[in-house]
């Protein structure tokens, strides 16, 4: 009698974990589906535009590795609610962008992403920029913060690290450093000019 | 150079010679050395924070001292450092990150062995040991690469009180001691087992331990801070360090000095005087501290200033010390005392003079009066003295302590020295055998004096001991060591207690003029009178002290337990055998938890070091990237963002659930064959 109970109970909680981690991925998915069409809507006007009713972020910029074949938009803030649906961006007062996103769903590639590797970031007032991995570090979350005031050719990208943990929520986090090479302006495409370490 | 100075000296050691070594031997800092296993390397403190406490006549003392491995392996730390002298070491602790670990007594051997188990096993662990009274070691083992460890040693001392001035010193730097002896054979041991400069000899067995590599003055980049809060209990008239500048203020009752930045040579020892504004005579000062069902007491008696008018006929010998170690300064300060000595002869006296380094010279065969012509003769060869060689302080002693004595005269020998010697043990033993009535005066002189040595000297020699850390001092203390010699002296003390009461020293030293009497005690209830008597000039002299009037003051006990240690260390040998010595120290040690040469510290980590990142996943203690000043403005940190969606755990568990159901499923398909009976 306590067999099919038991095999009915492993039966559900199977399926709710399972359902659980289909889930995160279907709205990492849905996520950035939805968003597209709010995205282009936002590139054409001046005013944010959210993807659905109530939504609790909008897309902010497009985020491009060809090398890796990543092609994903950037929702504002960096809230864990807004991290489900796709990577968070959060600018500091000096310009400096912080873009944070899971490690199991979204970022999942910064595993691949090499020093060197060129990165393009694509706002919703059109401008495209170019940036390159400067380096990766791995650091304590416990013991390091992130230096908000740092200068705007300075990009940050922060993961949970180790990728292939089992449990969730360890202290160790991926860094990832970029530095902007090439401010390229969609209006006027000749005024492109080499930033790298200079203030803009 | 350091590094040659040393192969210098083990090669003439080696080659059988005390040879003249000219070396200007500088006070130096301690410094930690790192056994990483593939090589050896040094770091020096990279911040001494000293925290000194006083509280009437005791004083309370933090060391704070801060190391970083420097290097890419896992190492193990060891430093050779000097404390004031009679210090009471009580507690030591390790911070590595957020984490305190706090030591205890063990005895020595058995500290060890706790010690190198939890080096072995890869955890944190520190051991304190006790290398002479004054000279301690400290071993750190599994310090992680690029990790900073803090070790904090506490210890107790006595404030100095002698002619209305307190003192309160504290040594900065150690100068390496001269080892004399044949470097043992190897097949003896290691001869530096200890790590140290020396190699150990057939005289100091443990020489290696003794001489660390130390950093030279321009060397010394590191940090020292010091700080004392002095709360004297009564108003003071002067509070002046005698070789810092010091930053004081007053707050509520106490005096906070500072000495830091610049003004922190860590290469000159440091000094703390100051005066009350009465100075009226005092007759007693009770200090008391109740600690199990014992009272212990420090009690302090100042006899009056004159107590007659007489004069007593002396012969004095005086004795100085040209060593190599005495050289530039100390040579310059310890003729500058010699000469005043001389001064301070009348016509009525005797006198002699002995140089000693590599081997002894006396002026005289014998002492002579004190006339105008032999003055002058005793002032020409103290000019002439020149710091070259060895420091063989037998010699010198031994012709000094055996020179035949003019009856009728009261045998004083002045000693001036540094005490940069390794065989003090051997040194003390021939002072205790040999001193008869002579009385035996230190003068120590220079930074980075071996002053415990020299008081435990004049302490067996019933004299008393002066140091002189500059030359603008001899003026100053040289005069109060010539009052002293000149005074009448108050002898045959005895202390009449009202009930039974242990007290030390057992055996009461003379009392000069402007000296006063320190006795500790332990007994079940302190009250009542205490009758002290004794004689001057043949006259009985005695005081009443009432105890019923005190002050209570920690450390009163740690005061006692260390006097009783010293008590019992002093016996072995001398009545009761080394072993028994041996033990009462350890339970005396262990009783008032302090440091002794049969005990140490030990600290260690209860979390291996492996697991350390499981150690510290329980702690959450946030903290911010530095702000290196770069962007100009506030720094504008931001704790780092929650960034797993926990996908993965869910669909291990969920897949592990899945795996049990089919488990399920197929387990009676798969055993019906085997078992008859299914099960429920």
């Amino acid at each position: 009698m306590i067999r099919p109970l038991l095999i009915c109970c492993f039966m559900a909680v199977a399926l709710w974990q399972i359902a659980g981690a289909t889930g995160i991925h279907a709205k990492a998915w849905l996520g950035q589906v939805l968003m597209e069409r709010a995205w282009q809507r936002a590139r054409e006007s001046d005013e944010p535009v959210e993807p659905w009713p109530g939504s609790i972020s909008h897309p902010i910029a497009r985020l491009q590795v060809p090398a890796l074949k990543i092609d994903q938009l950037v929702l504002q803030g960096t809230d864990t609610p807004v991290l489900a649906w796709g990577p968070g961006m959060e600018v500091g007062p000096h310009g400096h962008r912080l873009i944070a996103a899971h490690r199991d769903t979204h970022f999942r590639f910064l595993e691949e992403l090499e020093e060197g590797e060129s990165v393009q970031l694509e706002l919703a007032d059109g401008g495209l920029e170019t940036w390159r991995v400067a380096n990766r570090q791995i650091i304590d979350a416990r013991k390091t913060g992130l230096d908000m005031s740092a200068a705007k050719n300075q990009m940050t990208w922060v993961t949970c690290w180790p990728f292939d943990a089992i449990e969730a929520g360890g202290p160790m986090r991926l860094l990832v450093t970029l530095h902007k090479t090439i401010a390229f302006d969609h209006q006027n495409p000749l005024a492109a000019t080499n930033h790298s370490g200079v203030e803009l | 150079m350091i590094v040659f100075r040393y192969l210098f000296l083990t090669l003439f050691l080696l080659a059988g010679q005390g040879a003249s070594l000219a070396q200007d031997f500088d006070p130096e800092q301690a410094r930690l050395w790192l056994d990483t296993g593939q090589e050896r390397l040094s770091t020096m403190a990279m911040v001494t924070d000293i925290d000194i406490e006083v509280t009437g006549m005791l004083a309370y003392t933090v060391v704070r001292q801060q190391f970083l491995n420097d290097s890419a392996h896992w190492a193990e730390g060891r430093y050779v450092f000097p404390l004031p002298d009679d210090v009471a070491v009580e507690s030591l602790r390790v911070v590595v990150g957020n984490r305190m670990i706090e030591g205890e007594i063990q005895e020595r051997h058995q500290a060890r062995m706790t010690y190198e188990t939890a080096r072995a096993e890869g955890r944190i662990a520190s051991l304190v040991e006790q290398e002479r009274a004054n000279l301690f070691s400290t071993s750190i083992a599994n310090i992680a690469p690029g990790e900073v460890l803090e070790v904090q040693i506490g210890f107790r001392q006595r404030v100095q009180y002698a002619h209305g001035e307190f003192r309160l010193r504290f040594p900065l730097s150690i100068a390496p001691p001269y080892v004399p002896g044949d470097p043992r054979p190897a097949e003896l041991g290691s001869t530096r087992d200890g790590g140290g400069q020396a190699e150990n000899t057939n005289q100091v067995p443990d020489a290696s331990r003794i001489t660390p590599e130390l950093a030279g003055p321009l060397e010394s980049t590191n940090p020292v801070s010091l700080r004392v809060a002095l709360n004297a209990g009564i108003p003071l008239a002067m509070l002046e360090s005698s070789h810092h500048l010091i930053d004081k203020r007053y707050d509520r009752g106490t005096w906070n000095v500072l000495v830091d930045g610049p003004n922190a040579n860590p290469h000159k020892d440091f000094e703390l005087v100051w005066q009350p504004v009465v100075r009226e005579h005092v007759e007693s000062v009770m200090f008391l501290q109740r600690l199990g069902d014992q009272d212990h007491a420090l009690l302090m008696l100042t006899p009056p200033e004159q107590f007659t008018a007489s004069r007593t006929q002396r012969e004095v010998t005086l004795i100085i010390d040209t060593s190599g170690s005495m050289q530039g300064e100390s040579i310059e300060q310890a003729r500058e005392a010699l000469l005043f000595a001389l001064d301070s002869l009348s016509s009525q006296d005797r006198f002699n003079l002995i140089e000693f380094n590599t081997s002894a010279t006396a002026l005289f065969p014998s002492p002579v009066d004190a006339t105008a012509a032999n003055l002058r003769e005793a002032r020409g060869f103290v000019s002439r003295l020149r710091a070259d060689g060895g420091t063989e302080m037998l010699q010198p002693l031994n012709l000094a302590m055996q020179q035949v004595m003019t009856p009728g005269y009261l045998q004083q020998i002045v000693f001036v020295t540094d005490g940069q010697v390794g065989n003090t043990a051997e040194i003390i033993d021939q002072v205790r055998e040999k001193i008869g009535e002579s009385r035996l005066f230190t003068v120590g002189i220079g930074h980075g004096v071996n002053s415990q040595f020299l008081t435990d000297l004049a302490r067996f020699g019933r004299g008393s001991d002066v140091l002189i850390a500059d030359l603008w001092q001899v003026q100053i203390r040289m005069s109060d060591l010539v009052a002293q010699l000149t005074s009448p002296v108050l002898h045959n003390i005895e202390l009449h207690w009202p009930n039974d009461v242990e007290f030390l020293p057992g055996q009461i030293p003379d009392l000069y003029t402007g000296q006063p009497l320190l006795v500790a005690a332990r007994g079940h209830r302190l009250r009542g009178d205490l009758l002290v008597t004794g004689l001057s000039d043949g006259q009985a002299w005695q005081q009443v002290i009432p105890l019923e009037t005190f002050q209570t003051a920690p450390g009163v006990a740690a005061y006692w337990g260390r006097q009783a240690i010293q008590r019992e260390l002093d016996r072995a040998g001398h009545g009761i055998s080394h072993d028994e010595a041996r033990q009462r120290v350890i339970d005396l040690a262990i009783e008032y938890q302090l440091l002794s040469p049969y005990t140490s510290l030990v600290a260690i980590d209860k979390t291996p070091e492996r697991s350390r990142d499981a150690a510290l996943r329980r702690q959450d203690v946030p903290s911010f990237l530095a702000d290196n000043g770069q962007h100009g403005g506030a720094l504008m940190a931001r704790a780092m963002p929650a960034t797993d969606a926990g996908a993965v755990s869910r669909l291990i568990r969920g897949l592990l659930a899945l795996a049990l159901v089919v488990l399920m499923i197929l387990h009676p398909i798969v055993s019906r064959d085997t078992s008859t009976e299914s099960w429920i």
